[in-house]
């Protein structure tokens, strides 16, 4: 155990990072149950990526059957302004694929969360929560880190079922850290199922609709 | 007679002391003595079938530096010579009989071809190849939908794509809309904004409405039986009142 700098308080070691690694991998639990209950559904299964298109998370999650729609928040020229600055920012006019005419199946929301705004957060759950439907599952990464990269990294989900990301800036600020007392503020509409630290300072959580 | 399908290109029949072998391109036929056959043939066959090989290579590098030059070698489908394999599935067709539109020109409309369509200039509204491949160059840009067998993006498109065959996004393209076909290759570093859906038959849809309409219609039946339980133990309670009375 570490001290963390800020706090005084002891901290698991992988909190008492400074920065996520420039490129690495974690295996997710719940991502590979949550595969293997999509590929025993009967109808075409909707996945909806929030960050930018991947051939490897399109080849190895989706199936043949499925529809995968990507969103590509992380790219947003608004994104890279401060938060201070996006005041003027509707995520609704972001959004190409939200609402959805059928619900999606899975929602895939990796590193954006830190990136937004609570506000910014409640309303794009608010229109995730009208695009799902009570058997859908919304996955976040989430940094639990004191300082990230200014933009959101590339996430793809390989074939052995593991995370791997790439960070594609330079650029450190502090991270916004979102407690998961925060979270469950953030999202009256939704439930936390499941809420475990992976490696390198990223924490995942399974959100079902309430 | 024996026969061995060695690959799809090269084809070897033989007998017992005799052996024609269909290489690409020609065939050699060689008398074999009996017995000599295994140690014999194949150190002879596999010199003949590399040498192959190595004049189609040849020919090849020939073809692209007469063709520009900085093409990789590209192994293209040939009628003429079935079963030979292309080793780059996701390359963009080779140049041939297609139609370019160049650089400095903007098309409003619809446009509709019969051959394979190199769009390098600017097009707003519909391009109609069905049964052809369309390529949006790296300097092209297109807004609008794109029917077409094939579809190679390396430029930008705002609107939808649906192949018969397959989509390819390259490395520079940038699509905002959503792709339908049974195969789509996203190249690392493609921009996509939208869906991709690589089942277009409507047979699932169509299970997934008829098992909503049995879901409705169970519960039309339970409500329907719920309301005739009701309705006999109304109709029961007021016989026994009448009795009573």
């Amino acid at each position: 155990m570490l001290y963390s700098e800020e706090s005084g308080r002891k901290q698991p070691q992988i909190l008492a990072l400074r920065t996520p690694p420039q490129t690495g991998s974690f295996t997710s639990g719940a991502l590979a149950g949550i595969a293997a209950e999509l590929k025993k559904r009967v109808t075409k299964v909707r996945i909806l990526d929030l960050g930018a298109c991947s051939k490897e998370t399109t080849a190895n999650l989706g199936t043949s059957r499925c529809v995968i729609a990507f969103e590509d928040l992380g790219a947003d020229p608004m994104l890279a302004l401060s938060m201070g600055d996006r005041t003027e920012w509707r995520l609704a006019d972001a959004l190409s694929t939200v609402p959805a005419p059928k619900p999606f199946d899975l929602v895939l929301a990796w590193d954006i969360l830190n990136y937004l705004q609570p506000k910014e957060i409640v309303e794009l759950f608010g229109l995730l929560a009208s695009s799902i439907s009570s058997t859908s599952f919304v996955h976040l990464l989430l940094c639990a880190l004191v300082r990230y990269p200014a933009r959101p990294g590339r996430f793809e989900y390989t074939s052995d079922g593991s995370v791997r990301y790439r960070m594609t800036h330079q650029e450190i600020i502090p991270c916004p850290r979102i407690s998961p007392h925060e979270l469950e503020r953030l999202l009256p509409y939704f439930t936390i199922e499941r809420l475990v630290l992976l490696q390198d300072g990223y924490y995942e959580v399974v959100l079902k609709l309430n | 007679m024996r026969r061995l399908k060695c690959d799809a290109s090269f084809m070897l029949t033989s007998e017992r002391n005799h052996a024609v072998f269909l290489v690409r391109g020609g065939f050699h036929e060689l008398e074999c003595g009996s017995g000599f056959w295994p140690g014999f043939c194949l150190p002879v066959l596999a010199p003949l079938w590399a040498g192959q090989v190595r004049q189609q290579i040849r020919r090849q590098r020939k073809t692209n530096e007469h063709s520009g030059g900085n093409e990789k070698i590209m192994w293209k489908r040939n009628e003429e010579e079935p079963g030979f394999l292309s080793s780059s599935k996701n390359a963009a067709p080779a140049a041939g009989e297609v139609s370019v539109i160049g650089r400095p020109v903007t098309m409003r409309g619809e446009l509709q071809g019969e051959q394979d369509l190199l769009l390098e200039g600017k097009v707003e509204g519909t391009l109609r190849f069905e049964q052809h491949c369309v390529t949006i160059g790296a300097h092209g840009s297109m807004t609008g939908d794109i029917f077409a067998r094939e579809i190679h993006i390396r430029g930008e498109l705002q609107g939808d794509m649906k192949a018969s065959e397959q989509v390819v996004v390259h490395e520079t393209g940038n699509v905002r809309g959503n792709i339908t076909a049974p195969q789509v290759c996203l190249e690392n570093g493609a921009k996509l904004k939208g869906t991709i859906d690589m089942d277009p038959q409507p047979h699932l849809d169509m299970v997934e409405g008829a098992m909503q309409h049995v879901r409705e219609a169970g519960e039309e039946v339970s409500r329907l039986k719920t309301r005739e339980i009701l309705r006999k133990e109304v109709q029961a309670e007021q016989e026994n009142a009448d009795a009573v009375q």
